[in-house]
């Protein structure tokens, strides 16, 4: 190994192997719920390395050496006039009393639908137009740490008509080069149960359904505790001040915190000045809320936006902004979040 | 052994190194992630493709580096595979030690072709071997690049340190 090679290892972006934190668990369980490609792919062999070409390369460095991503001009809620009259930590406040008890179930249940827009690049006709794919994610568990996914790709549709129909007018489009389909017909739902005893994570912490709903009511040791999950993590390389936010407001939708937790996670995140009330806001649905941001990391112009219904305090839509995007992005609609007797079945489009 | 079991042993054994490759080529945890997934989806359409032992490695990143390769890799369209991985991708945020903002900038200003060899060598530690499967090129190839590419940095660090002399002087 050479100086120059010694030196190169010295600017390494990410020097340190990382654990599989519970993200990459996630990760892994989710893929595991969609589709294997078998056995159409094992018939036909191909060589793997018939794509990496000289020209798809040259343009993969320029793209990752200068750190641009493919990235979003969100196409949703947009912030109404007159917001300058709500003062945010009192909107978060008004928001943590309303944080009423929901009714109780044997399932923790979460729906959320994310909907993408963007350019589309595969058509056999070297047209290129803007499609708007969605997906319904559904995650339980159950008392007792049973746990499930589901998973639906909804219709996609074109939202250039007058390019599509150049196009041949499509009812399916390739997903990437390496296989898949998105199509103007929803596709099935898939419902799968996960193995093992499910914990619920926060942050990397993870806890059972009775943790999460012993986790204190009130704001400061309500911090304390996001603090000691975030340093869980020991890939953790970032300060606690950048996931407080995020972690928090896990427990707003994500986690199945009692009213009182709830209350005192809004009552925490008013007292955070990373956390701004960016006023009036509508989600993809069209539901009516205000706008909460704060940043992904500190200092960078990246943020998480939730829109939340001040009358309910729950969240409605989460996505990010402050990003230079060159399309569209992705928003994610909570459809539901709480307790129910439902059974776990797979998604419907109801 | 089933495609399942074949999947979490190709994903729990490489997930680090897919990680790291994808975080040392990206710009924010968003597009950290949607590497991660698209390449570990793919693995898992194709799990019959995926050779074994330390093989599986290279394939992956071949995988990576073309879903890089990529431009519309996704924007995010795995957003529904990745939301708890990209809060933990936002966690730890890579590390930029400041006295080297010389090497960087002259690494920098190297062509695309070197970056990526002299990546492959240093940050994932492969041999020309294993460079040529990745990049799917002949052995000697990889290793005739990986050498030329050392002379243009070495080269590319002289500048760089008689500008930051010149730049201190001023």
């Amino acid at each position: 190994m050479s100086d120059i090679d010694n030196l190169v290892r010295a600017i390494d972006p990410a020097p340190h192997t990382p654990d599989q934190g519970p993200g990459a668990r996630a990760l892994r369980e989710a893929i595991m719920a969609t589709e294997t490609g078998e056995p159409r792919t094992a018939r036909r062999r191909l060589p793997w390395r018939a794509g990496a070409v000289g020209v798809v390369a040259a343009a993969a460095m320029t793209a990752l050496f200068l750190g641009q991503g493919v990235h979003t001009a969100a196409p949703t809620p947009t912030p109404a006039p007159g917001v300058t009259s709500l003062s945010g930590a009192s909107i978060l406040l008004a928001a943590a009393t309303k944080a009423e008890a929901a009714p109780g179930g044997a399932y923790w249940h979460i729906k959320q639908q994310y909907t993408a827009r963007r350019a589309w690049p595969f058509s056999k006709n070297d047209i290129v137009y803007r499609l708007e794919t969605s997906d319904l994610s559904e995650q339980w568990v159950a008392k007792d740490g049973r746990g499930w996914l589901g998973r639906r790709q909804l219709a996609a549709r074109p939202l250039d008509l007058e390019a599509w129909r150049r196009d041949g007018s499509p009812t399916e489009w390739m997903m990437g080069l390496d296989g898949g389909v998105y199509s103007t017909s929803p596709g099935e739902g898939t419902l799968i149960p996960l193995k093992g005893k499910q914990k619920l994570y926060w942050s990397a912490m993870p806890l059972t359904l009775k943790e999460v709903e012993a986790l204190p009511a009130d704001p400061e040791a309500l911090k304390k505790r996001a603090a000691e999950a975030i340093l869980s993590d020991r890939d953790f390389a970032g300060s606690v001040t950048d996931g407080l936010p995020s972690t928090l407001a896990d427990l707003l939708y994500r986690l199945p915190a009692s009213p009182q937790v709830r209350g005192a996670a809004y009552q925490a995140l008013a007292t955070l000045p990373a956390v701004r009330v960016e006023g009036r806001a509508t989600d993809p649905l069209g539901r009516p809320g205000v706008a909460v941001t704060f940043p992904i990391q500190s200092g960078g112009p990246a943020r998480t936006r939730l829109i939340i219904d001040p009358g309910t305090s729950k969240v409605l839509a989460v996505d990010t902004i402050g990003v230079p995007r060159k399309e569209g992005g992705v928003v994610g609609v909570v459809l539901e979040s709480g307790w129910t007797d439902a059974e776990p079945s797979p998604p419907s489009t109801e | 052994m089933t495609h399942r079991d074949r999947f979490e042993a190709v994903y729990d054994a490489y997930y680090p190194a897919i990680r790291q490759y994808a975080a040392r080529r990206t710009g924010s945890p968003d597009d950290t992630a949607d590497v991660i997934s698209e390449t570990f989806l793919t693995a898992w359409r194709r799990i019959g493709d995926v050779p074994e032992g330390e093989r599986a490695l290279l394939w992956l990143y071949g995988v990576a580096r073309r879903v890089l390769a990529n431009q519309q890799r996704g924007a995010s369209r795995r957003a529904v595979l990745t939301e708890r991985l990209r809060d933990e991708l936002a966690a730890d945020r890579p590390v930029r030690p400041v006295d080297l903002d010389h090497v960087r900038a002259a690494f920098d200003e190297l062509p695309v072709r070197d970056r990526e060899i002299l990546a492959l060598a240093c940050w994932e530690g492969l041999t020309g071997e294993q460079i040529a499967k990745v990049v799917g090129c002949t052995a000697i190839a990889a290793r005739t690049r990986l050498h030329r590419a050392r002379k243009r940095l070495t080269a590319a660090l002289e500048r760089q340190t008689s500008l930051t002399i010149a730049m201190g002087e001023a």
